[in-house]
């Protein structure tokens, strides 16, 4: 059984079906990346996950549990916005996350701040945008999560802040977590992806190892991704 | 958990109702100064004026800042964080209903403060013998075990009423998030119902019920007897208040639980 499961799960807006009976499990140690265009159901699910909003059927759970107080303990959420105070200060959201999570490592995050050189004595709304998109970042993986959801984590930020933020990614997970990574910017995260779901409509229609796609259909996933959703993607 | 929701909460909301709390008791100090001294009554007005003013927006502000925090942190941006620490709803919930109570007994405490401080400097005709009060006081042979009574009954009515408003506002601010557009008017419009529901059924609950007399028609000759029905009506009051307290409770944290839809 993977550490993510999902039993025909269904989430409606009014008539509409942001997901519809998806049937996906996900193992410990892979960085997957959750691949559609924009309103096919990647925060949906990612949402729904972290225990922001309720399936209207079916059933989500993170190591066996529903979420609730328990899988949001070991669960890391990056999601597509910013979610810190911006009156803080850098080192203050730093005792933050050390105060409310347990498997926070202040010394992995210190470290990381003082490699960017990010004045941990600046208020986090007087960051750069860059900079603010590295600090959540490094909030978020700097947790020694079970799972870890980073929802659109390279959108809207230069090619040097995405290089960097893939560094972050994968020289920081967890070995034993699984890493869902939710993005329509796939060329640039199809190198540090281990297995691919392509998501349309709310429905899972490619669930594979990344690897052996690129191998079967001899191209990048990014090409696959394009020729699979023409016309359809918002990118 | 909960006492570090609610440091982060005191943090957030600190910072914005501390200045005024400060600048309320400094202007305060300066009326009574003021009074003590100056003979035209000028400055005096001008100061005492600009009291009022500031006790007028504390008020106001320590309401705006509440729920400005709970909208923002629950249902606002803030919420994808403070909604997916390891929390159950039920602890975020009474995290914010204690904090919101602290935050009323302070503003309270700073308004009864300010008015301490003027008392307490301004002297008229050679200023109040307080002593000579205390004496007064003790030579009345007071019931001071029912006074003591009334007052405790008096500070729990007090803070119930605190968490009865407070849960109201978050339970408004809870249904009006579920509109697509204008949340804030439809916050204020469910404020409103909620307002006028609850009145109707007090007013039924009330005229249906014959347990308590009306002060006009009840004897109420000794003092005793006026702190005893006293007593009868804010029992009433608070028993109704806990009521209401627990309905608004589970409509917030139903829609906190099951209807959490963040934009």
């Amino acid at each position: 059984m993977g550490v993510i499961e999902c039993r025909d799960l269904t989430r409606k807006f009014g008539r509409t079906d942001a997901l519809d009976s998806v049937n996906l499990s996900i193992e410990s140690g892979r960085i997957v990346g959750l691949l559609g265009p924009n309103g096919a159901g990647k925060t949906t699910m990612i949402k729904i996950a972290n225990g922001l909003l309720k399936p209207t059927s079916g059933i989500l759970t993170i190591a066996g549990n529903k979420p609730g107080k328990e899988t949001k303990a070991v669960t890391a959420y990056l999601p597509d916005r910013e979610f810190l105070p911006g009156y803080m200060k850098v080192k203050e959201i730093v005792n933050m996350y050390s105060d409310f999570f347990g498997d926070f490592r202040r010394d992995k995050a210190e470290d990381m701040l003082a490699e960017l050189g990010i004045d941990p004595g600046k208020r986090f709304k007087n960051l750069s945008k860059g900079n603010r998109e590295k600090v959540q970042l490094i909030m978020v993986m700097s947790r020694e999560a079970e799972v870890y959801f980073l929802d659109e984590p390279i959108a809207g930020v230069d090619p040097a802040a995405r290089d960097y933020i893939l560094h972050v990614i994968i020289s920081n997970y967890n070995e034993n977590a699984a890493v869902v990574i939710s993005t329509h910017l796939i060329e640039d995260v199809e190198n540090i992806l281990d297995e691919v779901v392509f998501i349309r409509n709310g429905r899972i229609v490619l669930h594979d190892n990344a690897d052996d796609l690129r191998a079967e259909r001899g191209k990048s996933i990014d090409k696959i991704f394009r020729e699979d959703f023409k016309w359809q993607a918002d990118l | 958990m909960a006492g570090r929701l609610i440091k982060y909460d005191f943090m957030a909301i600190g910072r914005k109702l501390g200045p005024i709390y400060i600048a309320v008791l400094a202007v305060s100090f300066l009326t009574g100064i003021l009074g003590l001294r100056v003979t035209n009554s000028g400055p005096l007005a001008v100061v005492s004026f600009i009291l009022g003013v500031l006790v007028i927006v504390m008020a106001v502000m320590t309401l705006v800042v509440l729920i400005q925090r709970f909208r923002k942190t629950v249902y606002g941006d803030e919420g994808y964080l403070m909604m997916t620490l390891p929390a159950s709803t039920g602890t975020q919930l009474w995290s914010k209903v204690i904090s919101a109570v602290i935050w009323g007994v302070l503003t309270t405490l700073v308004m009864l403060g300010s008015a301490a401080v003027i008392i307490l400097m301004i002297r008229v005709d050679g200023g109040i013998h307080y002593r000579e009060m205390l004496v007064q006081l003790n030579s009345m042979n007071l019931p001071w075990g029912k006074i003591s009574l009334t007052a405790v009954l008096f500070i729990l009515n007090a803070i119930a009423g605190l968490v009865e408003f407070a849960l109201m506002i978050y339970a408004s601010i809870s249904v009006g998030s579920q509109a697509s557009d204008h949340k804030g008017l439809f916050s204020v419009l469910a404020f409103i119902a909620f307002a006028v529901i609850e009145n109707v059924i007090l007013y039924f609950a009330v005229t249906k019920s014959d347990g308590l007399d009306s002060p006009l028609t009840v004897n109420l000759t000794t003092f005793e007897q006026s702190l005893e029905y006293l007593d009868i009506l804010l029992f009433a009051s608070l028993v109704v208040a806990v009521i209401t307290s627990a309905v608004y409770f589970a409509v917030t944290y139903l829609f906190m639980d099951r209807r959490l839809n963040l934009e």
